[in-house]
């Protein structure tokens, strides 16, 4: 087909010594200047389809059947030298992790000018210029001294950016970005993107971006190819698939991304459960023994916001905005520098005293990583049933049972271990465990992120769900505004620890006067309705 | 920076050595048995063990002896022997020279063979190279030290004749003192290789499954490259922290080596003085190797910036 | 990489060829150098004072004394040429040889030996064993003279028969030295003797240098003992501290060095198969024994002691734990020794049954019974297990605690056990043989055997002079012994040295002491 870049063929890739296919007769095109997304949730074999294009599968995995046409070419008939020619000349790859995608003991300058220089055998004088102006376009600031640099000097996003200079310089045909902005903040995110797209398009190179943020999708993908447990599930231009979805998963997806979910009704009593007045929380960077002064600095500055019986409130920021920090304050898991946190009419703040004693079972949190915050030795049972040690045995057993059916599980549940369960089977267990002593209080801090979006919906679901059972009030942390959107009454919105704007949820997100809250809500990419 | 770093080092090290010396103290008195026993032996005369117990100090007080001791270190004195007179600060030092010098090279040497074996080891990870160098390090690490040091001496001392099997002589001797550290250090390589053969090892494959190094090959570098510009500089500091903590152990005495091939050492010193109760010995050799020990960490605390820029350029 | 290869190789081929030059090659390496491996270094050079068995061997070739043991365990002459002794036997007086001089080229007279005797003597001394000699055992030495130039006057305040072995003891050797071996300031200098060898050199941890004294005039009867003739027909000794006992084997074997002198029993049998190496052994006068702590507490109880006294098969335990080279000995007097005559033999027959018995009579009901050893000689080791597993066959729950040697040596001088498993030096004198073990419960710890009865016997055979009358003293001691079951005596430890095949003269003897006079190489 004469203007394709990349043409995969029924491609079935395998364990070396297994016949279970992880990826199964998948096919798809991507054109010059266009940009092709692979979406799926974990295990849809999306990542894999794109590692296999460079040769870069696993040890163990392997190419069984296809063809992965290349400017009309298979690249499966390609030896490793030739393989080696083609890599980064003419493919190019970008990785999720800007902190781990860039070797931390070369410098700036080598990594970008690296590749340049092995295929092109420019000069290295030569491949400086070039990069400078390739980090010019990536909008990397002080492009020439940055070269310098180490990676540890920069910031996520700017990492980001240096990668895709990197593989931009040789101008690629194909470039391949695996979830690129993952790890991203979402106005971070939304900048990258542009000029990653920006870029190929003006190389009229075709872009393969791997995302399962359906979000994303609609704002930069040409074609869409859906994967589900290493099969294609349907495949067509972006707006005409999102537009009227053939298949049901499609249809699911769309359903659970959170701009499409349907808001939460809200029960708030209007009656405060909770005020915080200009909260202070200081971090102490540790010194040592004889360390000189021990430095300081305000995470959470003069933070005033409430939360009302039954009521969800949001609470959102960037990285590094004092988000979880002020989490943790209210539950009294980090002392306070200032300010007071009125739970009830008792003012709770610090991490001792009789009054944080008394609301320590009121108020209960749910972490982000459910991996680790269960202890693997511990049934579930055990876990669900710490805080309810004065109940007799029996009564305890019965009670954890029926929590376990609360958040969806089964009793039976309550003999095994952590590990025998899924990400959003643990995050359950994570909320019954805090809901066993009936909160009035649940701090969710991220309690979705680390979720694929059709768990993450489910799971949100259950939470409204049993919010409107129990009436506790919830608040929710959370860096994604969609999800934010989809269940809080009320938003407060942080920035570097100040609050930058607190109000009820539609008017955050309608018509908000703060700049910062306008830049934030439109860098999120949204499903249009 | 440095210097604070140096300084701070050094100033942690302070109550580390008093508490040290502190618990060696005590160990070393609550261990039933002490000089005046040796020097009486089987002569059974409760007078003489008396009189001796009281000239060499050892009636009094814990704390008052210990008072005095570090009474004496603070203005360097390090006593003497209780059994030979000797002073305590020479003959440590000389014995510490002798261990220093073994111990060095044989830390040299096997940095220089195992690192990179190891390293090959990774990058050909599950070839036949890389079972073999991993039987090796079993195998290396497996052999006690003294069965090793024994079977050396059988071979290339008594079946072969080409080495000697005990005696030292120092550096200054020039190149016949090779001959007879060449089998101790032979066997403190091979005891050490394995460890640090493993080490590399890992160390290696932990980086080769970094992002980075991911992002080279997607790169379409040569494997030499990503070897040698992504990999090793990366897999280095792991191994240097193993190596420097192999290197303070062994400072501190190969008491094992050093007594199969009679070499006069620090670990046979502070093991002759441990059986013998030498007080004064003990605690000025375990204060000695406290100090190494400190020295040496702190060297290796210098040396991570090379390998790691995050250290280099923090204020 | 071959190529690699192929250079280290060659290099290596290179570092041992060049030390290859080196290995038959030891530093001042030399036909008239003997090279001997002791198991640890010289501790001071000072005699008597500050020793062990090491220093003891070492010394005694750098220092004499007056007099000196012959092979038998009789005093023979060193310094002396004749000794007179007057006719209340309270006065001895030494006749010096004339024309013997110091290391330092002074003439020995008996100004020099009265300094020797003084300092040895004089309250207060250092001198491991100057409780012999005043009054605390015995005699009490009252004056020192030197009446002509060399002639030496000892005087007692009572007759002792023990104080001429007592002067020529080798472990308290109170040798004849000249003055300078003292520094201005009182401290020891080094000693200044008039030995066949001299103190020429000491490395610590390494080895200590002895130097052929070529002024050396050597008696003109024929070595004996330590009597006799010193011809040093040698350059220089090398003493090389090799305190791996495997290793100085393998120095032997390698030809690094000449002799090793005490030898594990348990490596004879792989000494013996190597070429050019001899080792020989004969019975010596140390001794292995089972303490039981009798004063008081559960082995008290004769019966008890009695019950494991027949339990031990001691002729099975003297060669399994010797490796056939020694036998039982039930006696203290060792079984070479002229003084051990038939009723010394006279023991506690081995009888399973009859222990068992003695147990049930006994008021031991079970209790565990720990044998203190220690694994720093194998041989006390070996004991503790044979022994372990006799008493646990008639029924006694015997238990083994193997401690390092200064800390048992700490348990033994205190009496803080109930089983051990001891070995003592050979004494030449049944006298200080029993003295080891016999005394008063309340005002020694190290005590094993409180017996008026013995005590008064050995007092008689201190004083007595004619040597048949002592011998049937010792065998009536030892017959109290058996009888009231202090100690269980086991057997004599043998002496075993392994020397290469180019020396002659080399002579092991009852006291476990090398002697290189009179050793040369082929």
């Amino acid at each position: 087909m004469e203007g394709v870049i990349l043409s995969v063929r029924e491609l079935v890739i395998a364990p070396q010594l297994g016949e279970v296919a992880l990826v199964d007769r998948v096919s798809f095109d991507v054109l010059p200047a266009s940009v092709c997304a692979l979406v799926g949730e974990s295990g849809s074999g999306k990542t894999l389809t794109s590692r296999a294009v460079m040769g870069l599968l696993p040890e163990n995995l392997a190419v069984k059947s296809g063809a992965l046409g290349f400017c009309g070419e298979d690249l499966l008939d390609f030896g490793p030298a030739e393989l080696r020619r083609v890599c980064g000349a003419r493919i190019g790859m970008v990785f999720q992790e800007p902190m781990s995608s860039l070797n931390p003991a070369l410098t700036v300058g080598t990594q970008v000018t690296e590749a340049l220089c092995w295929h092109r055998h420019m000069s290295p004088g030569d491949a400086r210029t070039a990069a400078v102006a390739m980090l010019d376009a990536f909008r990397v600031p002080n492009a020439a001294t940055s070269l310098d640099r180490y990676p540890h000097e920069f910031s996520g996003g700017l990492r980001q950016r240096i990668m895709l200079a990197a593989v931009m310089l040789l101008r690629p045909k194909l470039l391949i970005a695996d979830e690129p902005t993952t790890a991203l903040d979402a106005i971070v995110q939304k900048d990258v993107l542009d000029d990653m797209v920006r870029v190929a398009k003006d190389m009229n190179a075709g872009v393969l971006f791997v995302t399962h943020d359906l979000g994303l999708v609609e704002r930069y993908a040409d074609q869409l190819v859906v994967l589900r447990r290493g099969k294609m599930e349907e495949a067509g231009p972006t707006g005409e698939l999102l537009r009227s979805p053939a298949s049901a998963y499609t249809r699911s997806l769309l359903a659970a991304a959170p701009s499409k979910r349907a808001p939460r009704r809200s029960t708030g009593t209007g009656q405060v459960l909770l005020a915080i007045d200009r909260l202070c929380v200081d971090y102490t960077a540790s010194g040592g023994f004889f360390g000189a002064r021990a430095k300081s600095f305000r995470a959470v500055d003069q933070l005033s916001f409430d939360v009302r019986r039954g009521e969800f409130v949001g609470l959102v920021g960037e990285s590094g905005s004092g988000k979880s920090t002020t989490g943790r304050a209210i539950a009294g898991l980090v002392d306070v520098a200032g300010g007071q946190i009125i739970f009830d009419g008792t003012n709770v703040a610090g991490t001792e005293g009789p009054a944080r004693h008394q609301a320590r079972n009121r108020i209960q949190y749910v972490f982000q990583d459910p991996y680790s915050s269960l202890n693997p030795r511990q049934t579930i049972g055990a876990i669900v049933s710490a805080g309810l040690a004065e109940l007799p045995r029996a009564a305890r057993r019965a009670k954890v049972e029926q929590l376990l059916v609360d958040v969806g599980l089964e009793a039976a549940f309550a003999d095994r271990l952590p590990h025998q369960l899924s990400g959003g089977q643990r995050q359950r267990v994570c909320i019954a465990r805090a809901l066993a002593v009936d909160p009035d209080l649940l701090i969710a801090d991220e309690a979705v992120a680390a979720l694929d979006v059709t768990v993450q919906a489910q799971v949100l679901d259950l939470l409204a769900a049993l919010q409107r059972r129990r009436g506790f009030a919830c608040l929710f942390i959370s860096h994604d505004l969609a999800v934010v959107r989809s269940i809080c009454d009320r938003v407060a919105i942080m920035k570097n620890g100040k609050l930058e704007a607190f109000d009820e949820t539609g008017r955050v997100f309608g018509a908000s006067g703060n700049p910062y809250v306008k830049k934030l809500v439109s860098a999120f990419p949204t499903l249009s309705q | 920076m440095t210097g604070r770093l140096i300084f701070r080092k050094l100033l942690l090290a302070v109550p580390t050595i008093l508490i040290v010396s502190v618990v060696v103290f005590l160990l070393v008195h609550f261990v039933p048995g002490d000089p005046a026993v040796l020097i009486v032996g089987d002569a059974n005369n409760s007078e003489l063990l008396a009189r001796v117990r009281v000239e060499l100090g050892l009636g009094r007080p814990l704390i008052e002896q210990y008072a005095d001791w570090l009474g004496r270190i603070v203005r360097l004195d390090f006593g003497r022997s209780l059994l030979t007179q000797e002073e305590v600060l020479p003959l440590v030092l000389s014995r510490f020279s002798v261990t220093a010098w073994l111990v060095t090279i044989a830390t040299s040497l096997s940095t220089l063979i195992a690192v990179p074996l190891g390293m090959i080891a990774a990058w050909r990870h599950r070839s036949r190279f890389d079972t073999g160098i991993v039987l090796l390090s079993v195998l290396a690490l497996s052999v006690p030290s003294f069965w090793m040091a024994i079977m050396l001496i059988l071979l290339f001392g008594v079946e072969l004749g080409w080495l000697p099997t005990m005696g030292y002589l120092p550096p200054s001797a020039g190149l016949r003192s090779l001959a007879f550290i060449l089998l101790p250090v032979v066997a403190l390589t091979f005891v050490q290789a394995g460890t640090v053969l493993r080490m590399a090892r890992s160390a290696t494959l932990d980086v080769m499954r970094m992002d980075y190094v991911t992002f080279a090959r997607s790169k379409g570098l040569s494997d030499r490259r990503i070897l040698f510009r992504h990999v090793l500089p990366n897999a280095f500091s792991p191994v240097l922290t193993i190596v420097g903590l192999i290197f303070g152990n062994l400072l501190a005495g190969a008491a094992i080596i050093e007594t199969v091939f009679t070499v006069p050492g620090l670990g046979r010193l502070l093991v002759e003085s441990i059986t013998s109760r030498d007080y004064p010995v003990i605690q000025g050799a375990v204060l000695f190797i406290s100090l190494v020990y400190i020295a040496v960490n702190l060297l290796v605390d210098l040396l991570y910036p090379v390998f790691d820029p995050k250290l280099r350029t923090k204020p | 990489m071959t190529g690699i290869a192929g250079r280290f190789s060659g290099l290596l081929a290179a570092v041992v060829l060049l030390a290859g030059g080196c290995g038959s090659d030891l530093p001042d390496d030399d036909a008239r150098e003997l090279r001997v491996a002791i198991g640890s270094d010289l501790r001071s050079s000072e005699p008597g004072v500050n020793r062990d068995a090491v220093s003891d061997e070492i010394l005694n070739h750098v220092v004499e004394g007056l007099v000196a043991y012959r092979e038998d365990m009789t005093v023979g002459l060193a310094l002396a040429e004749r000794i007179d002794l007057s006719a209340d036997r309270r006065s001895y007086s030494f006749h010096l040889r004339p024309g013997v001089v110091f290391h330092n080229g002074e003439p020995v007279t008996a100004r020099e030996a009265k300094w020797s005797l003084e300092r040895a003597f004089h309250p207060g001394s250092k001198f491991s064993c100057s409780y012999w000699f005043d009054g605390s055992q015995g005699h009490r030495i009252v004056g020192i003279e030197a009446p002509d130039r060399l002639t030496l006057r000892v005087n007692l305040d009572r007759p002792d028969a023990m104080f001429l072995t007592k002067l020529a003891n080798h472990q308290c050797l109170v040798g004849i030295m000249h003055p300078a071996s003292v520094a201005r300031d009182g401290s020891w200098a080094g000693p200044v003797g008039t030995g066949p060898f001299r103190l020429a050199g000491h490395r610590r941890g390494e080895y200590v240098m002895l130097e052929r004294f070529a002024a050396y005039r050597p008696r003109p009867e024929a070595r004996n003992g330590y009597a006799g003739a010193r011809r040093a027909l040698v350059d220089r000794i090398r003493w090389q501290v090799i305190p791996d006992p495997a290793s100085a084997r393998a120095a032997l074997v390698a030809g690094e060095v000449d002799i090793v002198g005490n030898v594990d029993v348990g490596a004879v049998d792989e000494l013996k198969v190597q070429r050019g190496i001899h080792v020989v052994s004969v019975p010596g006068y140390d001794w292995t024994a089972l303490l039981m702590r009798s004063r008081s507490g559960l082995l008290a109880d004769r019966n008890l002691r009695l019950a494991i006294a027949h339990a031990i098969d001691y002729r099975g335990l003297a060669k399994a734990a010797s490796f056939g080279l020694s036998k039982a000995n039930p006696s203290i007097v060792p079984l070479d020794s002229p003084d051990w005559l038939p009723g010394h033999a006279a023991g506690y027959v081995f009888d399973p049954a009859l222990a068992r018995r003695y147990l049930v009579r006994s008021a031991y009901r079970g209790e565990p019974l720990v044998i203190e050893t220690s694994r720093a000689f194998p041989m006390l080791f070996d004991n503790a297990v044979y022994i372990q597993s006799m008493l646990q066959n008639v029924g006694i729950d015997a238990r083994i605690e193997a401690t390092e040697w200064t800390g048992m040596m700490s348990r033994y001088l205190a009496g803080d056990f109930s089983l051990m498993t001891m070995q003592f030096s050979g004494r030449p004198d049944p006298v200080l043989g029993y003295r080891v073990i016999l005394g008063d419960f309340d005002r020694d710890a190290w005590v094993q055997w409180q017996s008026d009865a013995a005590a008064s016997l050995l007092e008689t055979a201190a004083g007595e002079q004619e040597p048949g009358e002592r011998r049937a003293v010792f065998v009536d001691v030892h017959r109290a012994m058996i009888r009231d079951v202090p100690i269980l005596q086991l057997y004599n430890i043998p002496v075993v040295n392994a020397y290469r095949t180019d020396l002659r003269g080399v002579q092991p003897w009852g006291l476990n002491k090398l002697r290189l006079w009179g050793v040369a190489r082929q």
